[in-house]
């Protein structure tokens, strides 16, 4: 049964899809746009007589005609705005039942250790829904899904910034997301490396891969887990020596990609360095790689296709236990397990 | 009757010769035998000002990026005819502020693949109707003359004396994509 959209809680993580600029579209064009993608033969083509022809369907006065008409028909009042609203229907008063600032997670006091970022949780009343403290035991801290992971973290809830070129970009807590332009996203290649020091310990690199097919591969260099898709002719992501290429020629196949350190004997590490990703170009965007020692995995970076420009965000999340338990708590639940470190292919 | 072909740095008054062009269609052909090769090209349409610049990162339409802010230019999903992708464009929509609208072709590189576009057998660009798809003008065949080149310039619309012109242009790039995002101001 589907929940009352009345008593949702106010959803703050949309704004940001439906502030994006408004293109001028006139109203005919914004209709032939789609459908001459759709219907019609490409020029140059033999033109397919028997067709249904959607193509400009406005340009010239519409005559009286059995064909399948697909305009609108004129509406009786005023027309809704064509953007689509995202905007909560439900008022602003806060919700009872919702209200999660007195959710039954540890008292910040009773919280183990500043090591898992749960500053959330305790803070006033943020803006934003976070769940996450919610299902956080005090002690032992299983995996834990993170609010957006099963939509693959495209909900940013603000604009994201763009990169500079000519200046390093540092993604920091207080600004952990930022935005590639649909060039940067689509030409070339984008190199993620690592740049760790050996005082950090036994420490590896690895990633999974989401791809718009719904196919989620991990790719780790040292155990020739190397390319998504698995054994391609043409990856989209590839794993080489402490870092990944990215085909942003295939960009519209790459759904999502999390980029995470690990150690594979499962022992702590003194979390330190960065991750470095540079475009073709040569704009260039750091993520820390720095937490408090500990087990684990560090989930350091994700990158997410939205609509063709791929955004970047600094996720710091430690997430105890084998690269299983990042794996679901990141949202990549289509892969199997032969064992906690291993996905079966 | 099919058009004469173009050489290399001629050009033709379009909307002299046809006064009630409204919208053209840009065709452009590259073949080789090469599965690499032509996994990896890219054709791209660069929306710029009479000094050769984009007049923003969204002016560039690719296959990420499929059409400009004002929808005059769009590249189409998929290309027939022969044509290995095709740019619609609306004439009389293209901004003011457009004055040139350049097609290029690049091998999108970084993965190692270490291929040239030399190695192409076909690379033609030519120009249609948009009303009922008449092919208007067509270029020689470009890809004799490339050799270790990883971006080409195939060929522009420009405006000239209140119409439009296009020009065969064949200008190759030793550096690619690279080089021909920073003759145009496109930031990479």
């Amino acid at each position: 049964m589907l929940p009352d959209p009345s008593r949702a809680p106010a959803r703050t993580d949309l704004p940001w899809l439906r502030h994006r600029p408004v293109r001028r579209v006139p109203a005919a064009a914004a209709t032939r746009v789609d459908l001459r993608h759709a219907g019609r033969p490409a020029p140059g083509a033999r033109p397919a007589s028997a067709g249904l022809d959607l193509s400009r369907p406005t340009r010239e006065a519409a005559p009286a005609s059995s064909s399948l008409d697909l305009s609108a028909p004129a509406p009786a009042q005023p027309a809704p705005s064509p953007s689509l609203d995202l905007s909560s229907p439900a008022p602003a008063r806060p919700s009872p039942s919702l209200d999660l600032s007195s959710a039954p997670a540890a008292p910040a006091s009773a919280r183990p250790a500043p090591s898992l970022d749960l500053g959330s949780s305790a803070a006033p009343a943020p803006a934003s829904l976070d769940l996450s403290s919610a299902a956080a035991p005090s002690q032992v801290a299983p995996a834990r899904r993170r609010p957006s992971a099963a939509r693959g973290d495209e909900v940013l809830g603000y604009a994201p910034e763009g990169v500079v070129v000519g200046r390093p970009t540092l993604l920091t807590r207080d600004r952990p997301t930022i935005a590639l332009t649909a060039v940067q996203s689509g030409v070339g290649v984008l190199r993620v490396t690592s740049a760790v020091s050996q005082g950090v310990g036994d420490f590896r690199l690895a990633a999974f891969a989401h791809l718009a097919t719904g196919e989620t591969v991990l790719l780790d260099h040292n155990r020739a887990m190397t390319t998504v898709p698995a054994a391609s002719r043409r990856p989209v992501v590839q794993a080489v020596d402490r870092g990944f290429l990215v085909d942003l020629r295939q960009t519209p196949r790459l759904a999502r990609l999390v980029v995470l350190g690990f150690s594979p004997t499962s022992a702590a590490l003194a979390w330190s360095g960065a991750l470095r990703v540079e475009t073709i170009g040569g704009a260039r965007v750091d993520v820390p790689l720095e937490r408090e020692p500990g087990a684990g995995s560090l989930v350091a970076l994700s990158l997410v296709n939205v609509g063709g420009r791929l955004v970047l965000r600094a996720e710091r999340e430690l997430v105890p236990g084998a690269l299983r338990e990042a794996a679901l708590a990141f949202g990549f639940d289509e892969l199997t397990w032969v064992d906690a470190w291993t996905p079966l292919v | 009757m099919p058009a004469a072909p173009m050489k290399r740095g001629s050009n033709a008054a379009l909307t002299r010769e046809i006064p009630n062009l409204r919208g053209v269609v840009l065709g452009v052909a590259l073949a080789s035998s090469e599965p690499v090769l032509n996994d990896n090209l890219v054709v791209a349409t660069l929306l710029c000002d009479d000094d050769h610049k984009v007049l923003s990162d969204e002016h560039m339409v690719f296959f990420n990026q499929l059409t400009e802010p004002d929808l005059s230019v769009t590249q189409l999903a998929a290309a027939a005819g022969g044509d290995v992708e095709q740019v619609e464009v609306d004439l009389d929509d293209v901004p003011a502020a457009v004055h040139r609208i350049v097609v290029v072709a690049y091998l999108n590189e970084g993965m190692g693949h270490r291929r040239t576009l030399g190695q192409l057998r076909d690379a033609r660009i030519r120009v249609l109707n948009l009303a009922d798809g008449a092919e208007l003008v067509r270029s020689e065949n470009l890809a004799p003359a490339l050799t270790g080149e990883t971006g080409l310039v195939l060929g522009e619309l420009y405006r000239h004396e209140g119409g439009w012109k296009f020009k065969v242009v064949g200008q190759g790039y030793p550096n690619g994509v690279v080089g021909i995002a920073a003759d145009h101001g496109i930031g990479l």
